[in-house]
């Protein structure tokens, strides 16, 4: 696959089955959830359907305050077995990041040129540059940033080697967090999940003064070479967004050491990952046990024809 | 200690005056002497008539008034916190001495307060609406999305017109000019205004004379005005929905300050397992049916009022609610999210967004602040930090506010490390010169600094302010520190009515039911509520059976201990283990009368001990406080006066019976309360069928402990007699053998009395005559039938049969009774208190992975 590819458009069907089963009756269950894929300037969303099995007796979407659609349900149904089914079809055409227009600016200069009061909207501003409760920005991370983020250092390379260095440096290890486990722990472990990698990278250009979000969405995944690739195996994924002098955004991912591409699909955005996440629920039950069964499919269409599309895609509201 | 001697009235008031003189200095310089709210404002006719009064009353009159005032608090019940280990609050704290204010000073306050609600009200609808004040730079976005009050969650759901911060509250302090200045703003869930008015109820009792010689403006009008506007915030098609006041419950430290204020605005008190959310709406669990609530006065702080969007953790807070706030279905007061507000780095930006936002210069001011996330103008500010007061953008356990003259040379280092480490997350303030007020202290008066917390409402789009509101006071003169939490001393605040204040009242208020133990009539019950009070009718009816119980024993021992060989000590061995059954103990083998009295004390006073009268007692006002707005007032005077006999007196070994007595008494006039003063609603019925399944039970056990055992006649005899006088009838006993009615024998006489006769009230008959009326009162499905059941069983009893073969026939009989009472008190909890099934959380999203895209 040449550089290219990566950047073309593509279509992608995306199928997200979350299925809990519980070892006794639970005779209320809530939910909340980020399913449909927002609209970016490089991606549109033309149809999402969600199917909640036992039938939700409330489903509703709204627009949030970091411009994604969030969904609630209620299953009022007694039921030991409850599923989420999310389909949706996005088109995604994403430009190759231009490292060397970056470079134009260093760390502080561009920091700097952040800072000026029309360099982009103040609430998006404020809103992406504070610490937030998954990115705790201790003393660690403080050091971590300083070291990669030098202010004299072009841009460009400086957001390529962060990403580069979190790659390197932190271990891609799952079990070894948790949904509590804070940065510093992190850093202290060297070992994490893409969502850990996406905060850090997050809460490394926010210490340094750059607003930077943490998204949260789908990467295409290909199979060893020669096999086939097999349902359910792709997953969902986080990475990290960063804004640069002119309001753009940039978006890394520090888990694969590259930019995104083509293959990343969004599904929303915020502060961290307790803003975006994909399914949260409160059940009523006496059961103290259940499991949790997650597939995500990421196929690729391989015409080029687009479906109709779906009206009421929304509007952002935090003014990206 | 105290220089005053004698009760002249210049002598306490001259003393009090030399005492002005010592208050430290106020630190950071610049800010003055303070003023004294007596001594140097007093310019109104009632500050002269309060000062006369201190005259008259003189030292020693001061030091019984403040005795009075403690003992009304304790018999209102009126408390703040949880003592440890205990659902028991600590009793409030009140000086006797009313802080005064006059009528003008109070108006032109008012104006400004009026403004700064207006100021709040349009400063929230931005900040979860258009967020103009961030977009055009006047608020600077991290004071804002950096505060922990802010819940992204709620963001568009603040719809509609009118004010959304229903309940404005703020802090105020005098500064040495004389001026009011603004220390604080409570915008969350602002407590308070039940102990307000809890405050004057009681200064009024306490210094009935000068309440009577002053003309005040009234506190009353405040709640009519807060519950007519809820009432208008509700649905308006249909009228059936519902306000209801949201507690953490009863072991809230404001617990007595929520029900206060659900009985005065009529509403009733849930908590959150007492409400159910569907269909994309909040309701009301009730007995046998679903209310739909409107409106939610909450005081659950937003963190924790909906477990799926924000706590996962949290048991306080209704799954769905934000959801149906954003959905309009129902509206919470103060909204959710409100808490942002409460943000002392809002303080340097409220004049900017005063004129931006209303078009006016800020009328009250408040102390200099800084918000040190803008470093340029925060600089000079965080180089004098030592003048200094320290605010946490957010103050929580973690982060308090400081004040900088008080911390060493390397605390402010380490202060100075936090600013210039998160420099949005602090703010600095110049310390405000509070004023002063006398606080009696033993047979003097001492001065104390003096917070005043107001209270506003928005009243059909205007705001209106309590009169004066809760006054606090500091722990010594010296400290700035009035705490944030309520557990200061408290001041009655006067402020009076004078021409130039129109009457408040004058509006036709819709009426609302203000009588407290009246909130819930008509209404069904919530299954917690309703547990509660059939709980609390077991409790009392236990505690009354033990004290009777224990009282005989006491005088058997009293009478026989230390004579084994008298016919009596039998009985009293009978006796004694009857009374030790109730903890599932036996006496001691030798009845040494050192263990004997040792264990019948601890049957008394052993509050952690199931079957003892101290823990009956104590669960009994458990019961009573998870109900509070359902009880009258006088419920807290016979529950104060039954709490007091358990009270450690200086003797270890202080005869029992007084206290007994005085147990026995208060328990009696409890149960006149609920014969004479309750309405017989399903409130009442909950509490008496909790009442007469106890008394059975308790009948049937005692029965079961003594006249089971057949002993000789003339052992048999006294144990009946000591039996009836426990059953308290032992004179109809007397007098029915002397007329020759009923049964000759006294065993069968007493199984008459205590099992079947209809028309004695001790009687087991009687208790499920009683039972079943009570039962029949609930709504939902009649329990009558298994009250049918055991009355079939019971009913038709030969005393002779009763008393054959050894009693076997009583014993099965008793046996019978007993499991099928205890079987309708399971099949009243299972119809009726049944809770919703535990809630926990569940993610399903946090099984990210990555990689394998190279």
């Amino acid at each position: 696959m040449t550089n290219d590819d990566l950047h073309s458009r593509r279509i992608y069907d995306v199928h997200h089955r979350t299925e809990y089963s519980y070892a006794e009756y639970v005779t209320a269950s809530y939910g909340r959830a980020c399913l449909r894929p927002r609209d970016t300037p490089h991606q549109q969303a033309y149809s999402s359907r969600i199917e909640i099995v036992p039938a939700a007796g409330t489903l509703t979407e709204h627009v949030d305050l970091f411009g994604n659609f969030s969904h609630y349900f209620e299953v009022r149904t007694r039921h030991t077995e409850l599923k989420v089914h999310k389909s949706s079809t996005v088109q995604v055409e994403w430009p190759r990041v231009d490292v060397d227009g970056l470079n134009r600016w260093t760390v502080g200069s561009a920091v700097e040129e952040l800072r000026r009061d029309d360099a982009i909207d103040r609430v998006t501003g404020s809103l992406y540059r504070l610490p937030s409760s998954l990115v705790e920005i201790a003393a660690p991370v403080r050091a971590y940033a300083e070291k990669v983020l030098v202010p004299r250092r072009p841009l460009g390379e400086a957001l390529e080697a962060l990403t580069h260095s979190i790659h390197d440096e932190i271990a891609y290890e799952q079990g070894a967090t948790t949904v509590t486990t804070t940065l510093a722990e992190v850093l202290e472990a060297r070992a994490g999940v893409c969502q850990d990698f996406a905060h850090l990278a997050a809460g490394c250009l926010r210490h340094v003064g750059f607003p930077a979000r943490y998204v949260s969405g789908y990467l295409e995944t290909s199979p060893p070479a020669g096999q086939p690739k097999l349902e359910g195996s792709d997953a969902s994924h986080a990475w990290c967004s960063v804004v640069v002098p002119g309001g753009e955004w940039v978006d890394l991912d520090p888990t694969n050491d590259h930019f995104a591409d083509s293959r990343y699909i969004v599904t929303a955005w915020g502060r961290d990952f307790r803003d975006v996440s994909p399914m949260k629920g409160v059940i009523f039950t006496e059961s103290g046990s259940s499991t949790l069964h997650v597939a995500v499919d990421v196929v690729r269409r391989a015409d080029h024809e687009l479906p109709a599309r779906a009206a009421a895609a929304g509007d952002s509201a935090d003014g990206s | 200690m105290h220089s005053v001697i004698g009760s002249e009235p210049a002598d306490v008031l001259a003393a009090y005056r030399e005492r002005l003189r010592d208050i430290p200095s106020v630190p950071g310089g610049g800010a003055g002497a303070p003023v004294d709210e007596l001594v140097h404002t007093s310019v109104s006719t009632a500050g002269a008539a309060l000062a006369g009064a201190i005259g008259t009353l003189g030292s020693v009159g001061l030091r019984s008034r403040e005795a009075v005032v403690r003992r009304f608090v304790e018999d209102d019940g009126v408390t703040y916190g949880t003592t440890s280990g205990h659902l028991r609050g600590r009793r409030w704290q009140l000086d006797p001495l009313p802080v005064v204010m006059a009528g003008g000073e109070w108006a032109a306050l008012s104006a400004g307060l009026v403004q700064r609600a207006e100021l709040l009200d349009r400063i929230l609808a931005d900040i979860y609406g258009e967020r103009r004040l961030i977009q055009d730079g006047i608020v600077p976005g991290e004071v804002v999305f950096g505060h922990a009050g802010f819940v992204p969650q709620t963001d568009g759901t603040l719809a509609g017109d009118g004010h959304h911060l229903v309940l404005p509250s703020t802090d105020l302090a005098r500064m040495s000019d004389g001026s009011w200045t603004v220390i604080g703003d409570r915008a969350q869930a602002p407590s308070g205004a039940g102990y307000a008015m809890a405050d004057r109820r009681l200064i009024a009792r306490a210094l009935p004379r000068l309440y009577r010689t002053c003309a005040l403006a009234r506190l009353r009008v405040f709640f009519d005005e807060v519950g007519m506007t809820l009432a208008d915030l509700g649905a308006p098609e249909d009228g059936l929905g519902r306000v209801v006041l949201l507690s953490p419950g009863p072991g809230s430290e404001t617990a007595f300050d929520q029900a206060f204020t659900a009985s005065l605005l009529g509403i009733p008190l849930v908590q959150a397992e007492d409400l159910v959310s569907h269909d994309g709406r909040i309701w009301l669990r009730g007995t046998g049916r679903e209310e739909r609530v409107d409106v939610m006065l909450r005081r659950v702080d937003a963190e924790w009022s909906d477990p799926l969007e924000l706590r996962s953790d949290s048991q306080l807070g209704v799954p769905g609610l934000i959801e149906a706030v954003r959905s309009g279905a129902v509206r919470v007061v103060n909204p959710l999210g409100a808490g942002v507000l409460e943000n002392p780095g809002l303080l340097p930006y409220l004049p900017a967004a005063c004129r931006a936002l209303l078009g006016e210069e800020l009328r009250l001011p408040g102390p200099r602040t800084w918000w040190c996330g803008d470093r340029a103008s925060a600089r000079e500010a965080v180089e004098r930090i030592g003048d200094l007061v320290i605010k946490p953008l957010s103050a929580g356990p973690e982060h308090v506010t400081r004040f900088g003259w008080q911390l060493s040379a390397p605390e402010l280092r380490e202060a100075r490390a936090q600013i210039d480490a998160q420099p949005w997350a602090w703010a600095l303030q110049e310390p405000v010169a509070m004023s002063t007020v006398p606080v009696v202290s033993g047979a003097a008066l001492v001065p104390r600094r003096f917070v005043l917390r107001t209270f506003g409402v928005s009243v059909q789009g205007e705001y209106r302010f309590m009169p004066g509101g809760l006054g606090r006071v500091s722990d010594d003169a010296g400290s700035q520190l009035v705490s944030s939490s309520l557990g200061a001393r408290a001041k009655d605040v006067w402020v009076e009515s004078s021409a130039t204040v129109a009457p408040a009242a004058v509006r036709a208020l819709r009426p609302i039911s203000m009588a407290p133990g009246h909130a819930a009539v008509g209404r069904g019950l919530a299954p917690r509520v309703a547990d509660d009070l059939f709980w609390l009718g077991r409790y009392a009816e236990r505690a009354e059976s033990l004290s009777r119980l224990l009282l005989v024993v006491d005088e058997l021992l009293g009478d026989y201990l230390g004579r084994p060989e008298s016919p009596g000590s039998v009985v009293m061995r009978a006796m004694v283990q009857a009374a030790a059954g109730t903890t599932g103990r036996r006496a001691p083998e030798d009845f040494d009368p050192t263990a004997v009295t040792r264990m019948l004390r601890q049957l008394v006073l052993e509050e952690g001990t199931p079957g003892t009268l101290a823990f009956a007692v104590a669960h009994l006002v458990q019961d009573a406080q998870a109900a509070r707005d359902l009880l009258s007032v006088d419920t807290w005077m016979v529950l104060s006066r039954l709490e007091r006999a358990f009270e450690p007196g200086d003797d270890p070994d202080a005869p029992l019976q007084p206290a007994l007595d005085q147990v026995l008494e208060s328990l009696l006039a409890l149960s006149g309360l609920g014969a004479e003063n309750m309405v017989h609603d399903p409130t009442w019925a909950f509490l008496d069928a909790g009442r007469r399944v106890e008394r059975t039970l308790q009948t049937v056990a005692l029965l079961r402990r003594t006249i089971c055992e057949e002993r000789s006649p003339i052992i048999d005899g006294q144990v009946t007699e000591a039996v009836l006088r426990v059953g308290d009838s032992l004179i109809t006993h007397h007098r029915r053998l002397a007329a020759g009615q009923g049964p000759a024998s006294p065993v069968r006489s007493a199984l008459d009395l205590l099992l079947l006769d209809v028309a004695n009230p001790r009687s087991v008959a009687y208790q499920l005559d009683l039972l079943s009326a009570a039962l029949g009162r609930v709504p939902g499905e009649p329990l009558t039938t298994a009250v049918e059941r055991v009355q079939d069983r019971l009913l038709p009893s030969d005393l002779d049969h009763l008393c054959a073969d050894g009693r076997a026939g009583l014993r099965a009989l008793l046996a019978d009774v007993d499991e099928q009472v205890r079987g309708i008190a399971t099949l009243v909890a299972r119809t009726h208190f049944v809770r919703p099934a535990p809630h926990r959380s569940m993610y399903g999203g946090d099984l990210t992975v990555g990689g394998g895209a190279r």
